[in-house]
Parts: structure tokens; C-alpha cells; sequence
């Protein structure tokens, strides 16, 4: 349904003159490339930086990509305009992160849920509201409350409302930007649940941007890692679990706090060196050799030199041996 | 009811039928949301130094718009004093309004007896004059003309050829109350006696013939008072006196008491009889106007009027027949029409010189002219307002007067609504250019943004003093040429600087917070769903950096105000005769000086500012704090 | 037993808003051990970190009003002290790690600056020596050529070395307790796996208690030998780890657990979550805070107000406060048979 080829969005750091090039170019997105089926949920998994966020924004349209192309059922969407878009924003919407700061605090809950379809002329006004108190039930909110304004609802209730004004349009494909990051356990439990939940309902794809791979494992179908703009390992859920090749995907994983002490207290866990390098100068070669603790499995300076593509699933010297 | 254009399918998708919605729908009414703005407004309220200063302003500027209404006195209006009178207490009588002249004591020459009533009119004689010796004659034989004082100030003739005529003396004849034209003015006394006049411009034209006879009566009759029966004939037929004798059924005089008041109209040539009581009208036999017209009145034409209401078919119990003459008594109103005055004056000059005085012309001031064409028609309305609910009481000089007898009060009413004029521009301004300017520059980013920011660093760089007194300069010299071709008068240049200035400020705050609102989720998801750049502007970032623009507006009305009222008290903002604080602020500083202090020159106009400067700062504040969503739910 | 070093009774911290009184926390009672770790466990607004603020005397007041039976330092009541002697025990005994390394650095100063300051106003030392510490410091927490970072400005740092920054300078002065305010929250799981190794090796070096706010319950877990349980300000669970994760007792640590996604276990498993939402601190409901969300709720719940009970188990001190206790004592004495001991202070895997 959807294919991501070598996307690249490169932001320009620093001044530029009148006709100047910018000094430098922070590589968000460093060719990136999957696909998503229908009825799917991806993973995109990654730490804050690495490009996770990018990408889903330049695939909606939000960024325009510096290269690459976006397909959405065989159809280039990456360098259309705003009104040719139109008919391809209906079916691909969002979810935000912070449901504090993803509803404009001026407007009703109505409104908020009705401006989609106003937008789109999609209801005659005085059936937008009802539509809105669908979607309002749709997502576990009473309907009652259409005429409330954002910040009388929880974080929860505010992020449920997130998830109405994505359905709004009816979308085949929903991408969620972290959509339970900012939302407490208990919380983020029924959020999930209702995801889940509204897939089935209306046989959505979703694409889950997360950093916490518990919830990623819960939700999603396949599962992608990235690091520093490049997936460094894609895989179905269970492979990438139970068996993780790439060493980010084992040292991430491995680094994920568990709820029970003694699990927690025995466990062997891989505590990587240092930081995620700048996005503004990535490493040479393997972009994660200089923290990566298996280099010392490959033979020579293939890791600091040789860049490693993505195989059929992980972007490792070891594994594409 | 739902009627969905989607398919079935789709339809099934939802969990409530359309009945539930239906039901839910009318159930949503109960639980209303609470918006930002009311609860900002509800955390206002509960700021009680805050709304104090709310109330304070909106006080103000309520009593500032309805100024007209206000039983005050004109601010313009000059007295024939020649120094500033202190404040005198509300309960005093006040010096300088003394109680009108009685219907037919007739007019007095003492300066008490003035009766300027400060809101109408004056009229200006200019006189040419030698000597200060030939401009005092002047002014008597205008006062005897006129028949009342006059005010003399004499000038020096500016292209006046060299050793002729050097002076001009101006001198002014305050309308008299009763001068006052379409105004029925209402007397107290109904006992037979009362006297009713409206001035009809239909009549004057008709009664140009007489005004040679005219003229010689006037003449004579000016220190006698009311003329009597005798001297009907010698009256003016347009000046329509008339009065009403009422008898009883029985011939003796009606009872005083159930009239209220009447009039008679010339015009419709209608007699109207307000009566206080209903049955008032069996006892009354007959009615007898007496006047003068080239046309009598219709006995059909009178009404009765029970409470301002029309009683009907009471007409056939009047018997309008005239009853003998001798019991009526007509009262000679002498007023001055002033156009007329010019008239009268030229032939009086011209009959009888008045040795190294020429008279030049006469020209009609109005009152309130000077704030026409700002609230016009509005402020017609409340005048007449006024004078239905006041009457012709005003206050006397509560906040005393100034150095020409304007009263102070008024004048700081007065000059409050220039500073809401002022307040007024700059605030549209700001919103209007200084927010969409800003807001559109901040969301468009990349060049349009640079480039529209330094056309607003370009604007902010231009030291606008400069250019003030460079505009007021020009159009000194070339006055007549740019408002004729242009319209552009100095108050409006005035404005324009105002308005110019004052969204430059404004646009930037309103781009900074477009900025940081732009990369926000809110904005970010209505980019998702699709919505236009101008429909992610109007709906999304105006309406919330819209508190913002309010905090700034409220705190930045205080600088316009000093801002308008530095200018003119450089003298290049408000010109006099208007009002304004600045204004007022020069006459206060010249107010102080050791000989004599007049305090309340410089303590009133010095409390008026700082109470409104200070209130709008306190609210600013409290706006600030209210419209602060972070600061909501805490103290 | 020692005595504890920190002794804290029935604390009530509230705000008094034109909302109405917040009470953020109220009637919190724990005690703190040398070399303890102590888990404070909540959602947010449930009032962990206002305990902490308090603990540290940095509650804003007005409009907060703090109020404990007792609350003492090493047999120092804090709430007695002078603003001075409260300024000598802040930084130099107790000292604070804050949430946000981002903002909690002065962006204006270098590390040295901020870092020297604080041995400055604690401690009688050169400007020399001061140095010196603070790079050992800086070495200490793991962070790479420590003398050069001294002169750097926070913003040439990542987020996880300015987090080592906030400890090493939070352990300057060799605290005896120290207060980490969600240490991890705002760091990737990769840094958050660093720091929280180094706070472990730090603890066992130095002997510091720490008082661990977080609501991430892996890292409890993984840190802390004792864990309350908080919810709207008030302490439903208290417990060791171990017997805490095996069989919570009360409804809302049950569901807090529950509903915490995990790496292991059927992926396909719908998580369990608790219905509802945390409830407004200035509208309380009446009786049992949980009440609205939890499954066992009865009559008794929404009228009273249940108290921290303890539990009679056999080895460990543990309580929670829920009506329905004395129904599921029983199985308890028979669950906790598993666990020793309580485990000492550092002494991890």
C-alpha cells in the first residue's frame, strides 16, 4: 500500500547568504526505504534523533523530501502540491505526541473534529457535529462532551481525541508519532488497546513511531529500527525479538528496563558507550561502529570505512556476511 | 436527522444510530465546555484590583463617548472671564450659568445676566478698528444692537497694509438660550401666561419686507423689555410669540394646573395642548391664540395630548372662537437671530458710523463644531437627548475654569475622547495591520518573512517626531491645498502617524509567537488534515496569539496616550479649539506660576491621566495573568 | 536496623488555589536507611515529586503549604530549621538530581562555574582545589576528558553527558541522601541504561541513599530495595522490590503493573489497563481516591477513607492501604514465604 524508496530530507544548519549555500546539513533522513502492507502495523523504532519523526512528517507532506520517493498504492504523493494532495490526505492521517499540544486550545472538541470534514466538504454542517459525536464514541469518549474544550479533558481523553480527528477522514492509513509517549502506564495501556481496537473496526494500517520497543512489540506487526537516518535492522515482530541481529536492535533491547526485579537484578544487559553521534557529522562507515560493542567481530576496518546496506534485514557487516 | 453521503458500509462503521445521536445531541447542550476566554474573564473578575481598573476604564470611557448627553458645560464655550475661577462645590450656585431672564423681565446688559449656554452657538463680529477707544464703541453699539454683552478681544490685522486699520476686534455675542433655534424651550409658568416660540426658516424669508421697520423697533425696544400689546405690530412676524389664554366653560381662567404645557407649531400651523388630566377637558370652554401670521390658525387643528398621548375625538369641546382681546397678552420675545444681527449691525454702522470702526463681517460659530464629523449624527442625537432629559440645566464648574472661562470638567471629558479617538486608531492598527502583517510574515517564514520584517525594521528606523513636525510644517504652508485636494487636515495627519507607528511593534511580538506557534502539533495536524495557509491562520493562530495581542494592547495604550498627548503639547497634535490632555497639560504648566496658583489646573487634568494611565497598567496586568493558560487553576 | 537517616511522618504538603486546596501530598510517612534505595512509584500528579520539593525545603510558598508530624534528618528536624541551616543542609547532605538535564543547567555559565559554586558555598575550599574535585567528579560519572568539559557551556553538551553533569555535581559533596527527580525520563533508553548503571556503582562507592521518583517501573525494579506506591498524595502500597513485582496488593499497583507493556510474555495479549483517568487533586472523590477505577470497589470505598494498613506477612514489612486487605492477607503469608530478608542497600546482581 505504501513504499518508502531512499527517502533523504536534509535540513540546512546555519546562515546562508542571498545566494550562499548553507554551511552545513543536518542528514535527518539518510535513505530510508519500506514498505507497509494493508491491515499492517510498522514499527519504527529508534532513540530521539534519529530520524523517526522525520520521516513520518515527510511522507505526509508536512517536509518536502530533499530526495527519494513515497508511493502510496503505486502513486507518487512525495512532490505534489497542497490541492493535489488533497485526495491522498484523506486516506494517510496523523496522531501526534503531546496530546497537551496537538488540539488547539481555542476550539471545541466539535470543531476540532469537524474542521477535517469541513475542510474536505465531506458532511453538510449540521451533520458534522453528529459525525463528531460518532467519532467521539468511536474512540471511547462520551459524546456528550462535543462541546468541551481541550483542556477539560485528561492527557488520555486528549490523545483519544487525537485518534478521533485522525479517523475524521476515514484514512486506510494512520501514522502515529509517538502516540503514547507522553501519557501515563496506566494510560498508555488503554490508548494501545484502542488502537488495536479501531484497526479492526475499520481495517486501518498504521504506522507506530515509538522509542519504547514494549509497546512497539504489543502493537506492531514488523518492525523497523533506525539509527542515525538509516534502518539499521527491519524484521517481523517475532524475529526481531526473539532473535535481534543488529547490535543497536540487541543493546536497545537489552537496555529496556523490565518490571520484575528479579528478572531485572540478573539479566545481562549491553550498556553501550557514549552518545548517539550528531546527526551534522555521522561516522563513517557503519554509523554505529563507534559505540557498536561486536566490532570487534569483523575483521579489519570494514565497520569504520564500508558502509553496510540494508540486506533482507539487518544492516550489519555480521549478518550481511 | 443524519443522512450520510456515505455508503452503507461505511454507515455500519459507527456505533450510534442516528436516534441516539439525535438524543446525545440535545444531551451535549448540558455539558458546555468552559473556553479560554471565559475562564480568563471569569479569572479577571476574581482579580479584584484588575477589575476594579476595568470598571474604572469602561466608566470612563462611557462618560467620554456620551459626553453630548452629559448635562456639562460646552468645553469650548468662553465665558467673559478674564481669569480662571477655582472649582466651586456642586452645591453652589454656579457663577458663571446665572438664572436665566423670567419671560418678560427681558434682557439685562450686566455681564451676570450672560447667558452663554455653552453647547449651541455664537456669533463673531469682526470689526476693523484704529484704536482700542474705536473698538470699545464698536462693541457697545454691538451690544445695543445685539442687546445683551458681548465679548471684545482685539487683534492685530495680519495683511493689513501698513498704518490702516491695524486692528481687528473680534467680538463675540454668546447665543442667548432663548436664541436657540427648533428648540421649544419650556417655561414654568402655564397660568395663562405661557410662552412658546420655535423658530421657523420658512417665516424669515417671508418676512424680509418688515425688516426695515424692524430694525428701529428692535432699537427701541431693547431697554424697555417686553414689549406690550401696543408693540405687537412693530414685532417680527417670524418671530412667532404667541400666547394662550384657556377659560372654563364659564368664562372665568382655566385652572393652571391641568395643563401641562403646549405649543404651537407655525409650521403645521397645529396647536397642541398637553393636559394632566383626563377629564380636564369638560371644563375647558375655549382657547384664544394670539399671534401674528399671515395665516391663522385652524380651530380643527388643535390637539390634545393627555400624557404625551393623542385623545381623540375630544375636539368638538374646544370652542377655539376668539374670545375678547383685551385678555389676551402676548409676550415679545426678543431674541437675536444672528445672521440677522450682521444684517442689523451693516445698517447700523452704516446709518449712524462709529468714528475709525468698520464693521466687517459676522460670522456663526457653532458650538460643538469642532467635534463634528467624528461621532456626527451620534452626537446630534445626544444633544437632543440632553435637552429632553436636562433640559437646559448644566452643572456648574465643579473643577473650576481655565484662564478663558472654560470649564474644566467638560474640558477633561472632552479631551478624554480624543484620547480614545487616538487609542482607538492605534489599536485598529495594531490589529488589523500589526497582527495578520505579523502573523502571515511569522508563517510563511524563508524570504517573504525576511523581507516583510525589514520593511518593519525600515518603518521602525523613521524617528516619527520628525516626521510629525515635518507633516504639521507642510501642511501649515500648503493647509488649503491638502485639504482640499487631499482631505488631509492636521488631526488626520496626526492620525495616520498614530496609526502608522503603531502596528510596527505589534507585528513583531505577533511574529514571534507565530513562530514558536507554527512548529506546534495543533498547527502541524491541521497542515495533516489539510487546511489552507489562510485557514490555519484566521482559525488556528490568530485566535491564539489573539491573548497576547490583548495583553500588549491594553499596555500599550498608555504610550499612545502619552504619546498623543506629548504631541500636542508640542503643539503639533490637537489643535484648539479641540480638546485634548495634551492640551490640557499645556495649560496647566502655564498655570504655574508664583504669583497665583491655580491648582486645579494641573491637579484635575493630572489626576484624569494618572487614574486612566494606572488602570489600564493594572489591567494589562491582570490580563496578563488571566489570559496566562499557565497560570490557570493557580492563585 | 540503623536509624533511619531520613524520618518522615504523615507529610502534607497543599496549595491553595482559587481552584480550590490542592492536596498534592498528603499524610506520606516512609523512613530512609543508609544506602537505601527508596522507589517512589506514580502516574503523574501523584504528588512524588512535590514529596521530594518538600523533603528539599523548595516548595514555592505561598501558595504551598508543607506540614509533617515529623520530618527529620539524621535527627535534625528539617522544618524547624532557619532558612541558613536549611541552605547548609541542602546540596551539602541532601542534594537534588533534577527531571530536565536540559533546563536544569544554567546555560549561561560553564560546567566548572556551576559545578565549583556549589563546593563553593558548602565546602572551605581554593578555587584551585575546587577544580580539582569537580573533575574528578566529572570523571567519576564516566564523562570524558573532564578538565576541558569544565570550561564548556551546557549547550555543547548531549543530554546525557549535561545528566552526568546534574549527578556529578549532586554528589559533590558526598551527600548522605540523594533525591533523583525521574533521573531518566528524558533520556533514550540506551543513555538511560548508562545512567542508571553509574547511579548504581556511585551508590555502592559512596553509600548514598537515594530516594528514586520515577513512574517507570523497570527502572524500580531494576533499582530500588524498597518501593512506595503513590496516588493522588497519598501512599496506597509500601513494600520491598522483590515481594512488591511478584504479588502486588493493592488494586492499583496491581493494575499499574498490569498495564505496563513488556518484552516478554504473548505479544498478542491485549494489555490490561486501568479504566478512567487520575483524578483532579482539588475534586477528590470522596472515600478511596482509586475508588472510581478499581474493580473491587464497594460501598465502604466511596464513603471512607482506607489507611496504609500493614500486612502481616512473615519476613518483610510491607502495607497498603485498601479495605480489602484483610480478604487477601491470607494468601499473602502463604506468597511471601519465597522472599529472605529484605535486601541491603547496593547490593544488586
Amino acid at each position: 500500500m505504501l513504499e518508502v524508496t531512499d527517502l533523504h530530507k536534509h535540513f540546512p544548519i546555519g546562515k546562508k547568504g542571498l545566494l550562499g549555500k548553507p554551511a552545513k546539513w543536518l542528514h535527518a533522513v539518510d535513505g530510508v526505504s519500506f514498505s507497509l502492507e494493508k491491515g499492517e502495523t510498522l514499527g519504527l523504532v529508534g532513540e530521539s534523533g534519529c530520524g523517526k519523526s522525520t520521516t513520518a512528517r515527510t511522507m505526509i507532506g508536512l517536509y518536502p523530501p530533499t530526495s527519494g520517493s513515497v508511493k502510496f498504492e503505486g502513486e507518487e504523493i512525495s512532490h505534489l502540491s497542497r490541492s493535489e494532495r488533497a485526495p491522498f490526505r484523506r486516506r494517510i492521517q496523523m496522531i501526534f505526541q503531546d496530546p497537551y499540544a496537538s488540539l488547539d486550545p481555542r476550539q471545541t472538541v466539535a470543531s476540532i473534529l469537524a474542521e477535517p470534514l469541513k475542510i474536505h466538504r465531506l458532511a453538510k454542517p449540521r451533520e458534522r457535529k453528529l459525525r463528531a459525536m460518532q467519532l467521539l464514541d468511536a474512540v471511547g469518549l462520551n459524546p456528550r462532551h462535543i462541546h468541551r474544550f481541550p483542556h477539560e479533558f485528561s492527557g488520555g481523553q486528549r490523545q483519544r481525541i487525537g485518534v478521533a480527528r485522525a479517523l475524521a477522514l476515514e484514512p486506510d492509513l494512520i501514522i502515529c508519532d509517538e502516540p503514547v509517549s507522553a501519557l501515563d502506564v496506566s494510560i498508555q495501556a488503554q490508548v494501545v488497546n484502542l488502537l488495536e481496537e479501531l484497526q479492526e473496526r475499520f481495517g486501518l494500517s498504521y504506522l507506530f513511531i515509538a522509542h519504547d520497543l514494549a509497546v512497539v512489540r504489543h502493537i506492531c506487526d514488523r518492525v523497523a529500527v533506525m539509527y542515525l537516518g538509516k534502518i539499521v535492522e527491519i524484521a517481523t515482530r517475532d524475529e526481531l525479538f526473539e532473535n535481534p541481529q543488529h547490535p543497536y536492535t540487541k543493546a536497545l533491547m537489552s537496555a529496556v528496563p523490565h518490571p520484575d526485579p528479579k528478572i531485572e537484578r540478573t539479566r545481562e544487559r549491553i550498556v553501550l558507550e557514549g552518545d548517539v553521534p550528531s546527526p551534522l557529522e555521522p561516522p563513517t562507515g557503519c554509523r554505529f561502529h563507534p559505540r557498536c560493542v561486536e566490532r570487534h567481530k569483523v575483521e579489519g576496518d570494514r565497520c569504520s570505512t564500508v558502509e553496510p546496506q540494508l540486506g533482507e534485514r539487518s544492516a550489519c557487516h555480521l549478518s550481511l556476511d | 436527522m443524519s443522512k450520510s453521503n456515505e455508503t452503507g458500509a461505511s454507515e455500519s462503521r459507527w456505533a450510534l444510530s442516528p436516534e441516539d445521536l439525535k438524543r446525545l445531541s440535545k444531551e451535549a447542550k448540558a455539558y458546555k465546555g468552559e473556553s479560554l476566554w471565559s475562564d480568563a474573564w471569569r479569572r479577571l473578575r476574581r482579580n479584584r484590583t484588575a477589575f476594579l481598573a476595568l470598571l474604572f476604564l469602561a466608566a470612563f470611557g462611557g462618560i467620554s463617548l456620551i459626553a453630548p448627553f452629559l448635562p456639562i458645560p460646552s468645553p469650548i464655550a468662553l465665558s467673559l472671564r478674564d481669569d480662571a475661577a477655582p472649582p466651586q462645590w456642586f452645591w453652589e450656585e454656579p457663577l458663571a450659568l446665572p438664572k436665566p431672564p423670567a419671560p418678560g423681565t427681558g434682557m439685562t446688559q450686566s455681564k451676570a445676566n450672560l447667558w452663554n449656554d455653552g453647547w449651541r452657538h455664537r456669533t463673531m463680529l469682526t470689526v476693523a478698528a484704529q484704536d482700542e477707544a474705536s473698538a470699545e464703541a464698536a462693541k457697545a453699539r454691538i451690544e445695543e444692537v445685539a442687546g445683551r454683552s458681548a465679548a471684545l478681544e482685539i487683534r492685530d490685522a495680519e495683511d493689513a497694509p501698513e498704518g490702516e486699520a491695524p486692528k481687528l476686534a473680534y467680538v463675540s455675542v454668546p447665543h442667548l438660550r432663548s436664541d436657540a433655534p427648533d428648540v421649544i424651550a419650556t417655561e414654568t409658568d402655564f397660568r395663562g401666561n405661557a410662552t412658546v416660540w420655535r423658530y421657523d426658516a420658512a417665516a424669515v424669508d417671508s418676512s424680509e419686507p418688515d425688516l426695515e421697520e424692524e430694525g428701529s423697533a428692535e432699537e427701541n425696544t431693547a431697554e424697555d423689555g417686553p414689549t406690550e400689546d401696543s408693540s405687537v405690530t412693530a414685532e417680527p412676524d417670524w418671530r412667532v410669540v404667541c400666547s394662550l389664554e384657556l377659560k372654563d366653560r364659564n368664562g372665568s381662567p382655566f385652572d393652571p394646573d391641568q395643563v401641562t404645557t403646549w405649543s404651537v407649531d407655525q409650521r403645521t400651523r397645529k396647536v397642541e395642548l398637553f393636559l394632566t388630566r383626563k377629564d380636564a377637558v369638560e371644563g375647558l370652554g375655549s382657547w384664544i391664540v394670539r399671534f401674528k401670521l399671515k395665516e391663522a390658525f385652524e380651530s380643527s387643528a388643535v390637539t390634545l395630548r393627555l400624557n404625551g398621548q393623542l385623545l381623540e375625538g375630544s375636539l368638538p369641546m374646544i370652542d377655539s372662537t376668539p374670545v375678547d382681546a383685551q385678555i389676551v397678552e402676548a409676550q415679545l420675545f426678543k431674541g437675536v437671530e444672528h445672521d440677522d444681527l450682521g444684517r442689523r449691525l451693516k445698517r447700523s454702522f452704516e446709518s449712524s458710523p462709529i468714528a475709525g470702526a468698520a464693521f466687517v463681517g459676522a460670522r456663526h460659530e457653532s458650538g460643538y463644531w469642532p467635534f463634528k464629523g467624528i461621532v456626527g449624527k451620534f452626537d446630534d442625537l445626544l444633544l437632543a437627548a440632553r435637552i429632553k432629559v436636562f433640559g437646559l440645566w448644566q452643572t456648574g464648574n465643579w473643577m473650576g475654569t481655565d484662564s478663558q472661562g472654560r470649564d474644566l470638567m467638560s474640558r477633561i471629558v472632552w479631551g478624554s475622547r480624543t484620547s480614545i479617538i487616538v487609542e482607538l486608531i492605534a489599536s485598529l492598527c495594531s490589529l488589523l495591520i500589526g497582527v495578520l502583517y505579523g502573523a502571515f510574515s511569522g508563517l510563511m517564514g524563508g524570504r517573504i518573512d525576511n523581507f516583510m520584517m525589514r520593511v518593519v525594521d525600515v518603518l521602525y528606523s523613521i524617528p516619527f517626531i520628525f516626521v510629525v513636525i515635518f507633516l504639521i510644517t507642510l501642511i501649515g504652508d500648503y493647509r488649503t491645498l491638502l485639504e482640499d485636494k487631499l482631505g488631509l487636515d492636521r488631526e488626520k495627519v496626526f492620525y495616520i502617524v498614530i496609526g502608522a507607528i503603531y502596528w510596527l511593534t505589534m507585528a513583531r511580538v505577533v511574529r514571534g509567537q507565530v513562530l514558536s506557534l507554527k512548529n506546534t502539533e495543533f498547527i502541524e495536524a491541521a497542515r495533516v488534515i489539510g487546511a489552507s495557509t489562510s485557514r490555519i491562520l484566521l482559525t488556528h493562530i490568530v485566535p491564539n496569539v489573539l491573548s497576547i495581542v490583548i495583553v500588549y494592547l491594553t499596555l500599550t495604550i498608555p504610550a499612545v496616550m502619552l504619546f498623543e498627548a506629548f504631541l500636542s503639547f508640542l503643539g503639533l497634535g490637537i489643535e484648539p479649539p479641540k480638546v485634548s490632555w495634551g492640551l490640557l497639560a499645556v495649560d496647566g504648566t502655564q498655570a504655574i506660576n508664583p504669583i497665583k496658583i491655580y491648582w486645579w489646573l494641573v491637579v484635575f487634568p493630572s489626576l484624569a491621566m494618572g487614574t486612566t494611565l494606572l488602570a489600564l497598567n493594572v489591567l494589562g496586568d491582570g490580563l496578563r495573568d488571566a489570559l496566562d493558560p499557565k497560570l490557570r487553576g493557580k492563585s | 536496623m540503623s536509624n533511619p537517616i531520613l524520618d518522615v511522618q504523615n507529610l502534607r504538603v497543599r496549595f491553595e488555589t482559587h481552584h480550590g486546596v490542592v492536596r498534592a501530598v498528603d499524610g506520606v510517612s516512609f523512613q530512609l536507611h543508609e544506602g537505601e534505595t527508596l522507589g517512589l512509584v506514580g502516574e503523574s500528579g501523584s504528588g512524588k515529586s512535590v514529596t521530594n520539593l518538600a523533603l528539599m525545603g523548595l516548595v514555592p510558598q505561598p501558595p504551598g503549604v508543607v506540614e509533617a508530624d515529623k520530618m527529620s534528618f539524621e535527627g535534625r528536624d528539617l522544618l524547624s530549621l532557619s532558612d541558613r541551616e536549611l541552605r547548609s543542609v541542602r546540596g551539602n547532605d541532601i542534594s537534588m538530581i533534577f527531571q530536565d538535564p536540559m533546563t536544569s543547567l544554567n546555560p549561561l555559565l560553564t560546567i566548572g562555574r556551576q559545578l565549583t559554586e556549589v563546593l563553593e558555598v558548602h565546602k572551605k575550599v581554593t578555587r584551585r582545589e575546587a577544580r580539582q574535585i569537580c573533575a574528578d567528579g566529572l570523571d567519576d560519572v564516566g564523562i570524558p576528558l573532564p578538565k576541558k568539559r569544565l570550561d564548556q557551556y551546557p549547550h555543547e553538551l548531549s543530554g546525557g553527558m549535561r545528566q552526568r553533569v546534574m549527578i556529578a555535581m549532586g554528589l559533590l559533596c558526598k551527600p548522605k541522601v540523594l533525591l533523583a527527580d525521574e533521573p531518566t525520563t528524558a533520556l533514550d533508553v540506551t543513555i538511560q541504561a548508562q545512567i542508571l548503571e553509574l547511579m548504581k556503582r556511585l551508590q555502592e562507592t559512596h553509600g548514598t541513599a537515594i530516594i528514586l521518583v520515577t513512574h517507570d517501573l523497570g527502572v524500580v525494579a531494576g533499582m530500588s530495595d524498597r518501593v512506595n506506591v503513590m496516588y493522588a498524595g497519598k501512599l496506597v502500597e509500601t513494600a520491598d522490590a522483590g515481594p512488591l513485582f511478584e504479588q502486588p496488593r493493592h488494586p492499583y499497583t496491581k493494575g499499574l503493573l498490569a498495564s505496563v507493556p513488556r518484552l516478554t510474555g504473548d505479544p498478542n495479549a491485549e494489555l490490561d489497563s486501568i479504566p478512567g483517568s487520575p483524578p483532579d487533586l482539588a475534586a477528590l472523590p470522596p472515600g478511596c481516591s482509586f475508588a472510581p477505577r478499581c474493580g473491587l470497589k464497594t460501598d465502604q470505598c466511596t464513603t471512607h477513607t482506607p489507611t496504609l494498613e500493614e500486612l502481616p506477612t512473615r519476613a518483610t514489612s510491607r502495607s497498603s492501604a485498601c479495605f480489602e486487605n484483610a480478604r487477601l492477607t491470607d494468601t499473602l503469608i502463604a506468597d511471601t514465604l519465597d522472599y529472605g530478608d529484605r535486601p541491603q542497600g547496593g547490593s544488586f546482581a
